[in-house]
């Protein structure tokens, strides 16, 4: 039953003339998931309904067997660490924890020892007297993520965690929330591929509030193969070439660049190369693209 | 340079001050509910601008600072040239004048044979003295608490409390000498200079 | 109770309630403090001396008061009414005021009170309503100094009911009501303003915890600290009372029965009504209708401050005197602080509907646009 289960899901805001998601069907089981998709493709949406702060307009959602109309049920199994984590500025670190596990239901008694083990998990016990106001961007999200885990939820759902981190503190939270994967599901929802490159090999792609892929990081290169090349040619024709491919990477040298582009079919003069997790997304989207643009 | 400050001033009120200033005419809307607009004495023509419109002013004033409160916008706007505290003296004197429009038309509506000048100086002192309070409470402070709080009481104050001599704002009202606005005046200038100083200090340092 | 505490701690060292709590303080005690001063043990014995106002019972001041006003308004055909509390003149066609003059005489021939409250509440009618002759505000025109023998009468009660304390801390309730029926509301909305530019919502409101409990709690919490100003003033009136009456029976609970009997109620709505509005607006626009409220409570008080309850948010009792017209109206005052408690809990309840549907994704505010997508 540890598993999340999405059938026929969207969502409509009111004046708004395209859905903010569109039938997506989708299920998540026990380890980590990462939900891929540009700013504005619907994963905070998707994320706010898993968590019973949105509601669907149609479709249904069971989270570990429960639906998700359940709310109090369902927020007793999910923590959340939303876009932006933010907490009162004047309260320490300590007391912070404190306040959201009596919201989330921690029995008294235990609260202490959670509360220590976490700090220490997340690497923040010097930092337990320290006000929110203080911390750097990289320790609020540790304690986002250590607030999200105090009601040890069967579902952790972290929503654009890395975004502003240095790339130190990208890598520790990446490897906390690896950590945090290992006995429940934690659905990660990015726009940054590497994120999702270094923790899972699970992954769904929103675009525009349809799920657009579903599936391995494997199947979703396997999909771009023969689709990426790469080639050196003169400065001067770098402008043509940007106009008609999409640059997934270039490099300049003196009057020469060496690019990697995508491309539906081959082109005479380029090598044909693997695709990059980054670049079998890129390859998605604008596949998509035409594809609307078709119809 | 006229032309561009022209267009930042312009471009600032639309995003800024264009529907707090709807919301200030329609709460001003309630004055012919509340006040005569046919006073038979000075001290009654005085009432809505010094019992109301000062109170008009804090909620004006206090706005002054709201959009920076998102984080990131007053740095964002400090490293430009044209820098935060131009854009308060912008509101301030669009509200200062939105705040006269209104005191205009309510002394027009009187159509009083008399005292009409003194009437719109005295309507004007209040809504700058207790704006310009508004100002270096924020400044000293730092805090919208403050902005709001500091004002609020003080003209709680003027009701009552019988020792502020020529600073209690309701001077028609209370019969006393009209010139007791120069001193009202003169404080409101002294706030804003102070207030604007300290906005200024608090810019650089952060 | 953690919870309440964590709450509590977190309220009252923000800045916003640490300048509450000094404006409030010390607008108190500016404004109670030099009528401390005032002697209340010493008998009245002087005919001539000029006695403080009372509202008195008697009919023919209240007659000759009210009939008085009434024929020189109908001379200059020049009447004024009170709508929210604010002068208004108002003249009256031929018609309507030989309606008011034949009123009028018919009031002279009147020799009891309900007969003439509901005659006057005729001119009240044709006057538009809210003026001083409606029978609820017929009163006012029984305000008068007191006589000695009255004088002596109301030194009585406060000796012997007030225990002298009563009587200081019925003006202080009335000082602190004015100061508390605003200043919780500006703070409220400053403090949850930055608690949402602090973006804390989505995470409190993702956890488990019901939000009555967890609104109930930080009402709670932010009540006590608010009562916290009104209580430093009380006990320093208090102090100061005891110190200038050495030896006499004083009554030592009387300050805080006013603080939470009189004061606390008009705090608890004008908290509840910092959380409403930044639960429907999430700015300042709450301060904006809080303050309309104030100004209107305030000016319908200042017409008769020696002793004035029926459902005024700031019941007021601007005076040490009128004695007998407090334990005479003791039920009215009784129901009126009863009735805005139930109002502020009605408005909490509200907010707490408000703050559901935001947590449910039914409702986005006033102002929201649907911000994450």
């Amino acid at each position: 039953m540890n598993t999340i289960q999405i059938d026929h899901l969207s969502k409509r805001y009111r004046g708004q003339s395209r859905p903010a998601l569109n039938d997506v069907s989708l299920t998540i089981s026990a380890g980590m998931f990462g939900l891929l998709g540009k700013n504005g493709a619907g994963k905070s949406t998707l994320m706010r309904i898993l968590t019973t702060l949105d509601q669907a307009t149609t479709g249904t959602v069971q989270l570990c067997g429960i639906p998700i109309t359940q709310r109090a049920a369902v927020r007793n199994q999910v923590g959340y660490l939303p876009q932006n984590f933010g907490f009162y500025p004047n309260m320490t670190v300590r007391d912070a924890l404190t306040y959201l596990a009596i919201l989330a239901h921690v029995p008294p008694r235990s609260q202490h020892r959670r509360i220590n083990a976490l700090l220490a998990q997340v690497n923040l016990t010097d930092q337990a007297c320290t006000k929110v106001k203080a911390l750097s961007g990289g320790m609020r999200q540790r304690l986002g993520i250590a607030q999200a885990l105090v009601n040890q939820p069967k579902v952790l759902i972290v929503d654009e965690p890395t975004a502003g981190l240095d790339p130190e503190e990208r890598i520790r939270f990446r490897n906390l929330l690896t950590e945090f994967a290992q006995d429940r599901i934690v659905l990660l929802s990015t726009h940054i591929v590497s994120d999702i490159e270094a923790t899972t090999n699970r992954i769904g792609v929103l675009n525009q509030g349809r799920l657009l892929f579903t599936g391995t990081t494997a199947q979703l290169q396997a999909q771009a193969t023969g689709h990426v090349f790469t080639r050196t040619l003169p400065l001067a024709e770098l402008s043509d070439y940007k106009s008609r491919y999409e640059i997934s990477e270039q490099v300049v040298q003196g009057n020469t660049a060496h690019i990697r582009f995508l491309a539906t079919a081959g082109i005479p003069g380029a090598n044909v190369v693997a695709p990059t997790l980054e670049e079998a997304y890129l390859y998605l989207q604008s596949r998509q693209t035409r594809q609307e643009v078709r119809q | 340079m006229v032309y561009t400050f022209g267009q930042l001033t312009i471009k600032e009120i639309r995003a800024n001050e264009f529907l707090p200033s709807l919301l200030t005419i329609a709460f001003c809307g309630i004055i012919p509910i509340l006040f005569t607009l046919h006073p038979t004495t000075i001290a009654q023509a005085a009432l809505p601008g010094e019992m109301f419109m000062p109170l008009v002013a804090i909620l004006c004033f206090g706005g002054i600072f709201l959009p920076e409160q998102v984080a990131g916008v007053a740095d964002v706007l400090n490293s430009k040239r044209t820098q935060l505290l131009t854009i308060y003296l912008i509101r301030l004197g669009w509200y200062t004048l939105l705040l006269s429009l209104v005191n205009t038309l309510l002394i027009l509506s009187y159509q009083l044979p008399t005292a009409t000048a003194v009437l719109w100086f005295d309507f004007l002192t209040k809504a700058l003295f207790i704006g310009s309070l508004t100002v270096f409470s924020y400044a000293a402070f730092g805090s919208l608490a403050a902005a709001y709080l500091i004002p609020t009481v003080y003209f709680t104050l003027c009701l009552g409390y019988p020792h502020l001599g020529p600073l209690n704002l309701m001077v028609l009202m209370r019969q006393q000498s009209w010139t007791d606005n120069w001193w009202q005046l003169g404080v409101a200038v002294i706030f804003l200079v102070v207030g604007f100083r300290l906005l200024r200090n608090a810019a650089a340092k952060s | 109770m953690r919870l309440f505490w964590l709450e509590f701690k977190r309220f009252t060292t923000s800045l916003a309630f640490i300048l509450y709590t000094i404006v409030t303080a010390v607008f108190i005690l500016l404004n109670v403090w030099p009528m401390i001063g005032r002697g209340l043990a010493t008998p009245p014995t002087s005919p001539t001396a000029h006695y403080e106002l009372i509202t008195t019972t008697d009919f023919h001041p209240l007659k000759t008061n009210a009939l008085d006003q009434l024929q020189e308004a109908h001379t200059d055909n020049a009447y004024v009414t009170y709508p929210f509390g604010f002068a208004k003149r108002v003249t009256l066609n031929a018609q309507v005021q030989a309606k008011v003059g034949k009123l009028l005489n018919q009031a002279r021939r009147i020799d009891n009170r309900p007969t003439l409250a509901k005659t006057l509440g005729h001119v009240d009618q044709l006057l538009g309503g809210h003026s001083d002759y409606a029978p609820a505000t017929l009163q006012r025109f029984a305000v008068r100094p007191m006589t000695l023998a009255e004088a002596r009468q109301d030194h009585t009660l406060i000796m012997r009911k007030d225990r002298i304390t009563g009587a200081y801390a019925r003006l202080f309730a009335d000082i602190a009501g004015i100061i508390a029926a605003i200043l919780p509301t500006i703070v409220i909305i400053a403090y949850c303003y930055i608690d949402r530019r602090a973006q804390v919502m989505p995470t409190i409101q993702a956890k488990p915890m019901g939000t009555l409990k967890w609104l109930g709690t930080q009402y709670a919490a932010s009540v006590a600290g608010l009562i916290i100003p009104v209580i430093i003033a009380a006990l320093a009136l208090f102090g100061r009372v005891t110190w200038l009456y050495p030896g006499v029976a004083l009554d030592y609970l009387a300050f805080a029965k006013a603080a939470c009997f009189w004061v606390l109620p008009t705090l608890m709505v004008s908290t509840a009504v910092g959380f409403l509005s930044d639960a429907l607006f999430s700015n300042f626009t709450g301060f904006a209708l809080q303050i309309g409220w104030w100004l209107i409570v305030m000016t319908i008080g200042a017409r008769q401050v020696i002793g004035n309850y029926g459902w005024l948010l700031i019941p007021r009792h601007n005076t040490l005197h009128n004695v007998a017209y407090f334990y005479a109206h003791l039920s009215e005052l009784a129901i009126n602080r009863l009735g805005y408690t139930i109002l502020a809990i009605t408005l909490l309840i509200l907010t707490m509907l408000l703050i559901n549907l935001q947590r449910e994704g039914k409702y986005r505010g006033l102002h929201i646009r649907p911000a994450h997508h």
